[in-house]
């Protein structure tokens, strides 16, 4: 038995040797790539049912933990299958270009997200796989990088996904679908935007940018799937209220899909087209109660099947005869063989023809279905058979092409010639016995493994649905060009991601790089602002003085600051301004000397006369006194100041109407002489109590001498240079 | 190890090298061999965390104390690498007229002063090396050779000065009514006292000025237009460890405070309009530094929300989102740096081709670039993980939503950038593309931060079990109980 992990690590190991193989080199591995990828798949098909889980972080309850069972078994099979052809069709497809590598090496490490993907048990370890693949699909769908169509489109597909994503994280998080309501609503968002339900559908189109092994391997039959098996896994049939959203999303969904099946003439659109009825089919099985896992696998193999060979096959068309215009193309039968061969095929499986797979698939959805999921599924049906009229038989009959066209190299018609074999031998594999009793396992009472139901009424409204199909897809051919509609989803949420940096853009300018003295402002005036609402909602406090009254002295001293301020600020003279500014700060100097501090005092005095003549010596190189701001800015400042000063004014009282006791001044008092060994406090601090912050402040003004240095060294070397 | 071990070394590198000042490569030389000192020092430390120390031997709360909890230690480490990191990259990205004008002191000076307001238990000692990082990242600011750079530096400067005038002022207040400064002491104080109205407005003053630091909106507008001035190697010393020191404090003080509603709605809102005005802005920019630069703030945002979310997981969370943050985004302008160096500019419109002509760099600038955006398995996710997961334990609906969308436009921002620079075909050669020794020496420090990224997102349990252990040293209660007797 092969550990679980082993399936999701060899993509990632084989994408490593890839990204280290030399150029010459990359075909012949990419060849063994694909058929290894596809031995694996059918050893992981026949691999016993298996758990393998690790703790990651336990701390968040999160695990990497691995299921090899059921419908899990058969998608990752799929994966790595399907994987395999499109490893050797991208070889085919791109030849000698030299992103080929590049492109194998993404494709195989989506493989493995994909895997990982279907696999993971744990809620975690499946977001985790889950936003691999919208990030690998994001480098896919861009990778013709120099178009700026498929830039736009590929940042489309990954924001929709990557917020689907996220919403699918919450509901995770909430304890996944069965939860709560919440929570599987979040779920269903998450997988609605995965696999392109209404209304996240559109980015699916726009990822037809890429180039068509991406398509057909991403956008087909891989991840797009991704939500819908979500929905199954999360046991969506048992959460009945959302049925009806889910149904209305399909039917919308499959009518969108109708409605591109007739208006597109693009082989690739058609066929997204009907993956997106697929997607919806899926969707509606996921509700039905009691499908089971083998009804889901059939309809998801089935659909894989074509849908993939289709694609590489307009790929070969288009790489054949340079167009995938549907109109432009017939009568190709003649230079294309093989390729014609496998189209048709792959065409009778998705029209739902007996004896394929998809005839079973289809059948047996129907035959679980409720009238109104009936309805919508016929409807998808009808879409299916438009699209596979137009895309699998209208290129390849009719009068011969103008077109030079030859037929591909075998890589190129090989895959598809097998999955079209596949979906046509698969009855006959289900029948068989390796696989039976597997099989047997994942169905349920309501759908055994019959594969021919009698010509039963259902019978008659199937071929009912394929004549109308076809008579649609003819009227589709011969109608003229469609106008493009008039509101178009994706255009509005391209046109709201390129709105979204211009608005950014006007914040950016609104919010910095205005004038600094507006900076100023603002940084003053929230600090007002918030002081107040600290006091407000601290609910205020009792303002007591414990402090005298204040002596004769102090009053004349306070008022003189005040005076030199007020006047300075009323001056047209920067000299003046200084020099009244000094006599400011001079004043609080005297307010240190009388409380006794006369080395504070000499200190402030020394640093105001400092100022001033330094100023003074900075002003000859400066330009005139102007005055820049007009009446409104000067009164907004003056408030904003006032408004500050006030507050720094009440908390100071606030402050000092408290009560303090054991400060760290009593102690340095009392230990300044005999533990520092100083008579005077203040030194005792500076340099033993607290010599560390003496420290600091000396490395500033040592940095603030070196800066000053630089700059002056700085416009010596510019001038003389 | 003590907790003065990490700044001896910043500070005693920092004066060797000022004997150094003609010699080049004996600057870079020794400037290298004190980062790898420091960083084993801090290798030392974290493993063995030194706890309480008393400067001079004066008891607490009277001398200083610095105290090398679990919280404190993880920090200096981190920054220690950001330094060394920033040091390599200087040899191609630093001019040598700056280097000889004193650009290798200065970053020691810096790291001195970051790793002191990291250790440091005392409120007036968190100024002084505020002051210290100030003045040595003004200079670092200053020493370009560009008119513009000269005027983001004097905002940045003015503005700084006005954080460092509130910060001062509350100090003073702070003092005035406790009498004290040791931080352990203000909270047992704190937690005696009744009047809540003197405490929340004292307290808004220092928040505001931890805000300023930290670029909170809407006091952030000094960063945006200084970052993208100096060298890149200089932006990414800034952008890692500066706001984030400011984040630290907060950090520090709310933990000193009384657990008080007000608030904590208080910082939650701040913290959710940080987030969504940063991520709007960055998505508005056009050049790579405007655009990373206002991703710090929508980034410190996210943090401030698990700061004020607090409870259960919010402050391990806080904790674990600081160090994610500190290595991606210097990371991000690290790579931001090697773009610049190939193509000669850093405005989008003129950079492109870059995923093909240089596939390594597209893995160095995936790797930060999906971790800031939140992707798994990188750290992003683990540090948004638990904002949200604490959002949803607690009820807050609006904060788990906004974190998600915020998620989502930074992730929107940077495939802005990948689009731009590496997908959209060049439009023009200019310069000659760089030599291999010079981008490798450029992309080693980018390597080795992107490793790091990566195993913290694949050993996110240790991460986060550290982070945890230090979330709990921090709580209140805790450090009552650890109060050193005298």
């Amino acid at each position: 038995m092969v550990p679980p992990f082993f399936w999701v690590a060899i993509g990632f190991l084989m994408a490593l040797i890839v990204m280290v193989t030399p150029r010459r080199a990359l075909g012949a591995l990419s060849c063994f790539g694909g058929v290894f990828l596809g031995v694996s798949a059918g050893v992981l098909l026949s691999q016993p049912a298996s758990t393998w889980a690790v703790a990651w972080v336990p701390a968040l309850g999160v695990e990497l933990s691995l299921a090899v069972e059921g419908l899990r078994q058969v998608f990752a099979s799929l994966i790595l299958g399907i994987g395999g052809l499109i490893v050797v069709f991208a070889t085919g497809y791109l030849g000698a270009d030299v992103r080929c590598r590049k492109l194998i090496a993404l494709l195989l490490a989506f493989m493995a997200s994909m895997v990982g993907l279907v696999l993971s048990t744990d809620p975690l370890g499946l977001f985790l796989f889950w936003e691999l693949t919208s990030f690998f699909s994001y480098l896919l769908i861009g990778f013709e990088d120099e178009d700026p169509v498929a830039r736009r489109a590929a940042r489309q597909a990954f924001v929709i996904t990557g917020a689907g994503g996220l919403v699918l994280l919450v509901g995770l998080l909430m304890g996944g679908a069965s939860a709560s309501p919440a929570a599987a609503i979040c779920v269903l968002i998450g997988a609605m935007t995965k696999s392109a339900l209404w209304p996240f559908h559109f980015w699916l189109p726009g990822a037809m940018a890429a180039p068509t092994p991406i398509s057909a391997y991403l956008h087909s039959a891989t991840m797009v799937k991704g939500g819908v098996f979500l929905l199954f896994v999360q046991d969506f049939s048992k959460i009945e209220f959302l049925h009806p959203y889910l149904i209305a999303s399909a039917a919308v969904t499959g009518l969108i899909a109708l409605r591109m099946s007739l208006f597109e003439c693009d082989l690739k659109k058609l066929l997204a087209a009907s993956t997106l009825g697929a997607l919806a089919m899926l969707a509606l099985l996921a509700t039905i109660p009691g499908a089971g896992p083998l009804a889901f696998a059939a309809v998801l193999v089935a659909h894989a099947l074509y849908k993939g060979a289709l694609f590489m096959i307009a790929g070969g068309i288009d790489h054949a005869t340079g167009t995938r215009n549907v109109r432009e193309l017939s009568g190709l039968r003649k230079a294309m063989p093989m390729t014609a061969t496998a189209a048709a095929l792959a065409g009778v499986a998705m029209m739902g023809l007996p004896p394929t797979l998809a005839f079973w698939a289809k059948e047996t959805a129907l035959g679980l279905a409720r009238p109104a999921i009936f309805a919508v599924l016929e409807l998808i049906a009808v879409g299916a058979v438009v699209v596979a009229v137009r895309v699998a038989f209208f290129p390849f009959w009719g009068r011969d092409c103008v077109r030079e066209a030859h037929e591909n190299p075998p890589t190129l018609w090989l895959g598809p010639a097998v999955l079209a074999g596949l979906g046509l031998l698969g009855p006959l594999l289900l029948m068989g016995p390796p696989l039976r009793p597997f099989l047997s396992s994942l169905a349920t009472q309501s759908s055994q493994i019959a594969y021919w139901h009698g010509f039963n009424a259902l019978f008659f409204v199937s071929l009912g649905t394929i004549a109308v199909g076809i008579g649609l897809a003819f009227w589709a051919q011969k109608r003229p060009e469609a106008r493009a509609p008039a509101f178009s989803a994706a255009d509005w949420t391209e046109s709201l991601l390129t709105r979204i940096p211009s608005w950014g853009s006007q914040l950016s300018k609104l919010v910095s790089g205005g004038k600094l003295r507006n900076e100023l402002g603002l940084f003053f005036a929230v600090a007002a602002g918030l002081m107040l609402f600290g006091l407000i909602s601290g609910g205020g406090f009792l303002l007591g003085f414990r402090t005298l009254p204040p002596t004769f002295e102090e009053i004349v001293i306070v008022a003189l600051a005040a005076l030199a301020a007020g006047v300075a600020l009323v001056q047209g003279s920067r000299i003046a301004v200084i020099a009244l500014l000094g006599i400011s700060g001079s004043a609080i100097a005297l307010i240190y000397l009388a409380y006794g501090a006369p080395d504070l005092a000499i200190t402030q005095f020394l640093i105001e006369m400092l100022t001033v003549i330094l100023f003074v010596l900075g002003f000859a190189r400066l330009p005139r006194f102007r005055s820049l701001s007009g009446g409104s800015t000067r009164v907004r400042d003056a408030l904003i100041a006032l408004a500050f000063g006030g507050m720094m004014s009440l908390l100071l009282l606030g402050v000092l109407s408290s009560e303090t006791s054991g400060t760290l001044s009593d102690y340095f008092l009392q230990n300044a002489v005999p533990e520092a060994y100083g008579r005077n406090v203040v030194n005792t601090i500076i340099v033993d109590f607290r010599a560390l912050d003496t420290l600091g402040e000396i490395v500033v003004i040592a940095m603030a001498a070196l800066g000053v240095s630089a700059l002056l060294l700085r416009r010596k070397s510019r001038s003389t240079p | 190890m003590t907790a003065v071990h990490p700044l001896m070394v910043s500070l005693l590198t920092a004066g060797m090298l000022l004997a150094f000042r003609k010699n080049r490569w004996a600057m870079r030389l020794l400037s290298l061999a004190g980062g790898l000192v420091h960083l084993g020092i801090s290798i030392q430390l974290f493993r063995e965390p030194s706890g309480m120390l008393q400067l001079g031997s004066w008891p607490a709360p009277f001398g200083i104390s610095f105290l090398a909890d679990r919280f404190a230690t993880m920090m200096v480490l981190v920054a220690s690498i950001i330094g060394l990191a920033v040091l390599i990259t200087s040899w191609i990205d630093v001019e040598s007229r700056e280097e000889k004008l004193g650009f290798h002191p200065m970053v020691h000076v810096l790291m001195t002063g970051v790793c002191g307001a990291f250790l440091t238990h005392d409120l007036f000692n968190l100024f002084v090396w505020f002051e210290v990082m100030l003045m040595a990242s003004f200079v670092l600011l200053g020493l370009g050779e560009k008119r513009v750079q000269v005027s983001g530096a004097l905002r940045y400067f003015a503005l700084n000065l006005v954080s460092s005038l509130f910060f001062l002022s509350a100090v003073g207040l702070l003092y005035g009514w406790l009498g004290t400064l040791q931080m352990s002491d203000i909270a047992i104080r704190l937690a005696q006292t009744e009047e809540r109205g003197l405490l929340l407005g004292i307290g808004a003053l220092l928040f505001l000025a931890f805000a300023i630091k930290a670029a909170l909106f809407p006091v952030f507008a000094w960063l945006p237009v200084s970052y993208p001035m100096p060298s890149f190697g200089v932006s990414a010393l800034f952008a890692g460890l500066l706001t984030k020191v400011g984040v630290v404090a907060m950090v520090r003080f709310y933990c000193l405070l009384p657990a008080d509603s007000t608030l904590q709605s208080f910082i939650i809102f701040a913290g959710l309009a940080t987030m969504v005005v940063g991520v709007l802005c960055a998505i508005g920019q056009s050049t790579i530094r405007r655009i990373l630069s206002f991703h710090i703030v929508s980034q410190v945002g996210y943090m401030v929300l698990a700061l004020g979310l607090f409870n259960g997981l919010g402050l391990t969370a806080c904790l674990f989102y600081l160090i994610h943050h500190i290595l991606v985004k210097a990371n991000l302008f690290l790579v931001g740096g090697i773009v610049h160096r190939i193509q000669g500019s850093e405005k989008v419109q003129e950079c492109g081709g870059l995923a093909s002509a240089y596939p390594w760099l597209a893995f160095l600038f995936w790797i930060p670039a999906l971790s800031l955006a939140g992707l798994p398995p990188l750290s992003g996710f683990w540090a948004k993980l638990l904002v949200i997961r604490t959002g949803l334990d607690q009820g807050n609906f609006s904060a788990v939503g906004v974190a998600l969308a915020v998620g989502l436009l930074t992730l929107l921002s940077m495939i802005k950038i990948w689009n731009e620079v590496f997908w959209k075909p060049l439009p023009e050669r200019t310069e000659p593309p760089p030599s291999r020794r010079t981008l490798a020496i450029l992309a080693a420090p980018s390597v080795a931060l992107g490793l790091l990224t990566i195993l913290l997102g694949v050993f996110a349990q240790t991460g986060i079990e550290w982070s945890d252990q230090a979330a709990q040293e921090l709580r209140p209660q805790v450090v009552l109980l650890e109060e050193p007797a005298e």
